[in-house]
């Protein structure tokens, strides 16, 4: 039986996050990422009677996602495409496999970012509360740029470890 | 040669903030490419920034998002950072989809308020009622699980039933923000919260106050403004604002004026849809601060420790023991309908305040266990207007003068004995004797006459059975104010409990169970 609209307003609200994370790393713009998805919203609502149940739903948003998002980097020509389709495969099965509906990432979020010490907190704070991005941020921090690249991205393997054994402990 | 994991960082995050060049993009295509495994990791650092850009983005700061503990994951309505994108979104998709989705999304029912998914936190509550409700986010329906977070409603109002046992009801528009089931933050609106015997620190925080329950019924207004007014019906609360704290009485209200908590007379009129789920209009376990609470007067110095066991009744707190033996002894319960929401739902009041609106109806249960001899007599009474004049007294039920079985009078029939048939599982009118009988009553009140209606141990959890009271007349008026419990003229030593009157019969037996409760669940509260 096809999905309704009803199926796709939920897979939209509970897979927001991960969608959006498909389509930002390859165009690599906030605003053209919600663009991005916007379009896929709708397709869905075009293509539902080609879809049988939320479960297909979620994997055909992803394709989706994935080819909407190429295509509209290209279109927007301001950076090329740095991951290559094998890389892409790769990076849709992880995606695949961390899964998981966006609530439950944002609760053991919760949990992950209480425990947080004060230096970190503070760049979350600014890179995320402030949207204080690039030189701007570690200028705003007293820091080397690749330092403050560094710290960001150990804070976020940090969070995504955490998130993940949270969420397996929260399943177990 | 391989780069190092600070360099890879750095590259990694260059690239995801598309802060780099196309040299160090390249540079992180590369080692992607030389070390798949390398994708798996940045695909998981790219689900956790974009977790943090709908949360941390959406609420401002990491205090802010760890303090709006239980509002929903994704705040569609928040116009910042990441909310404003998501708001964006969700109007931008109602308009692609064409109509489609926009019922789903952006409205709710006939209001142009974007949908946001329900908090999906512990369970809570159970939703008992909601009329007329225009929710602000994802509806809840009655018998739903109410979860932590925040419930918000346009309009209408709903009421709940914690897991504490506490019942609550929202009037819209209103926001309550519930932590757990003794706990909660309302931060816009009117609410009212009834705390049973036995549940202690029930809490409800406002914008500028705290109210912390006694044991009671209180309502609180919280205006656009965030001040709010603490109204109490029942009991007593104690209100909090930093160091300063007042206890408020029933009948009495609390606010801050010029930064102090000053107090004031409370106004039932603010909360005029006020229902609460399982209302009764009286629920008297005997328990020792009844008397204050139920303004109960008489013989209040006999109360048991114990509750009478009956199979369809839960017993709890104790018992009244009157003893009427040589004297008669009685106790009586004023009921001022002013005070509470359940009267104000059962629309039972007349002009005057009493209790006989025509059209209405009225239930009343409870326990009584004595020895049904020929002298004496024991039982519950309606009176009206007076205690004493027989006048006063338009119906009787118990076990009346000269009638050794369960019985009732009026003034036009006299002494009845109430028939046994059609018989109920326990009830055994050969030999009632030291087993307590449940009695319950319906009168439904009429323009010409009343109609009383009785049942002898009926099922409470049960349907109402309608067509087979034990015992069924008519009265001239049945409307009353007070009820009076006694025992005298001989008839020994009699125990009453689970005193209980309500506008429906299922609001006499034990409150509903929640979703949780039917499975066997253990309260994680």
């Amino acid at each position: 039986m096809a999905i309704t609209e009803d199926n796709i307003v939920r897979v939209l609200l509970r897979y927001r996050i991960s969608l959006l994370a498909l389509i930002q790393a390859i165009v690599r713009d906030d605003d053209l990422a919600e663009d991005v998805l916007q379009d896929v919203g709708a397709l869905a609502v075009v293509k539902r009677a080609e879809i049988d149940n939320e479960g297909h739903l979620i994997g055909w948003m992803r394709k989706t996602a994935r080819y909407r998002a190429l295509f509209a980097a290209r279109q927007s020509a301001r950076q090329p495409v740095a991951m290559d389709d094998a890389m892409l495969d790769r990076f849709e099965a992880a995606m695949d496999r961390m899964g998981g509906e966006d609530s439950d990432r944002v609760e053991a979020l919760r949990y992950c970012i209480a425990k947080l010490n004060p230096d970190t907190r503070k760049l979350i704070d600014l890179r995320y509360g402030q949207s204080i991005k690039g030189e701007a941020l570690a200028k705003a921090l007293g820091k080397k740029p690749n330092t403050v690249f560094v710290a960001l991205s150990r804070a976020h393997q940090r969070l995504g470890e955490c998130i993940r054994q949270r969420q397996a402990r929260e399943n177990r | 040669m391989s780069a190092t994991p600070e360099q890879l960082g750095d590259l990694a995050w260059r690239y995801l903030d598309a802060s780099g060049d196309h040299e160090s993009d390249r540079a992180f295509a590369q080692a992607m490419r030389d070390d798949p495994a390398l994708v798996d990791v940045f695909a998981a650092m790219c689900l956790t920034r974009q977790t943090l850009a709908e949360t941390i983005g959406c609420k401002g700061s990491v205090t802010a998002f760890l303090e709006s503990r239980d509002e929903p994951a994704l705040a569609i309505v928040e116009p910042t950072g990441a909310g404003r994108h998501a708001l964006r979104w969700a109007l931008a998709a109602s308009v692609l989809i064409g109509g489609l989705l926009v019922a789903a999304i952006a409205l709710s029912g006939d209001d142009d308020n974007p949908i946001e998914p329900q908090p999906e936190g512990r369970p809570i509550a159970v939703l008992m009622r909601s009329e007329r409700v225009s929710w602000e986010r994802e509806p809840i329906y009655e018998g739903d699980d109410v979860t932590t977070g925040p419930i918000a409603i346009a309009s209408g109002h709903v009421k709940m039933r914690l897991h504490s046992g506490v019942s609550v009801a929202m009037h819209g528009p209103a926001r309550l923000d519930m932590r757990d089931a003794m706990h909660g933050r309302l931060q816009s609106g009117r609410m009212l919260a009834r705390v049973p015997d036995g549940v202690d620190g029930f809490r409800i925080d406002t914008p500028d106050l705290s109210v912390v329950d006694l044991g009671t019924e209180f309502g609180i207004e919280v205006d656009a403004a965030g001040a709010s007014v603490v109204h109490v019906f029942d009991g007593r609360v104690r209100v909090e604002r930093g160091d300063e704290t007042i206890e408020v009485a029933a009948g009495r209200s609390a606010s801050l004026v010029d930064g102090r908590l000053v107090a004031g007379a409370s106004d039932f009129a603010r909360f005029p849809e006020a229902t609460l789920p399982g209302g009764r209009l009286v629920d008297l376990a005997f328990t020792a601060d009844d008397p204050e609470r139920l303004r109960l007067r008489g013989a209040t110095d006999v109360l048991g420790e114990d509750s009478l066991e009956h199979p369809f009744v839960a017993g709890r707190g104790g018992h009244l023991t009157l003893e009427g033996s040589t004297t008669n002894r009685a106790v009586f319960i004023d009921l001022d309908t002013s005070l509470s929401g359940a009267f104000a739902e059962a629309q039972v009041r007349t002009d005057d305040g009493h209790i006989g609106r025509d059209g209405s109806r009225i239930y009343i249960a409870w326990l009584m266990r004595g020895t049904f001899g020929e002298n004496g007599f024991a039982g519950v009474s309606l009176f009206n207007g007076g205690d004493t004049d027989v006048r006063d007294e338009p119906l009787f039920i118990g076990k009346a003068h000269g009638i050794a079985a369960m019985s009732y009078h009026t003034e036009a029939t006299g002494e009845q004995t109430i028939d046994a048939l059609p018989a109920t599982p326990t009830f055994d009118p050969a030999a009632p004797d030291g087993r307590p009988t449940l009695v319950v009553v319906r009168i439904d009140f009429a323009a010409e006459t009343d109609r009383v209606s009785i049942w002898l141990d009926p099922d409470i959890e049960a349907e109402e059975q309608p067509d087979t009271p034990n015992a069924r007349f008519e009265l001239a008026s049945g409307t009353f104010d007070r009820l009076r419990l006694a025992a005298g003229s001989g008839a020994g030593l009699w125990a009453f409990d689970e005193l209980r009157m309500s506008g429906n019969w299922s609001d006499l037996g034990s409150p509903p169970l929640s979703a949780g409760e039917k499975r066997g669940d253990k309260e994680n509260d």
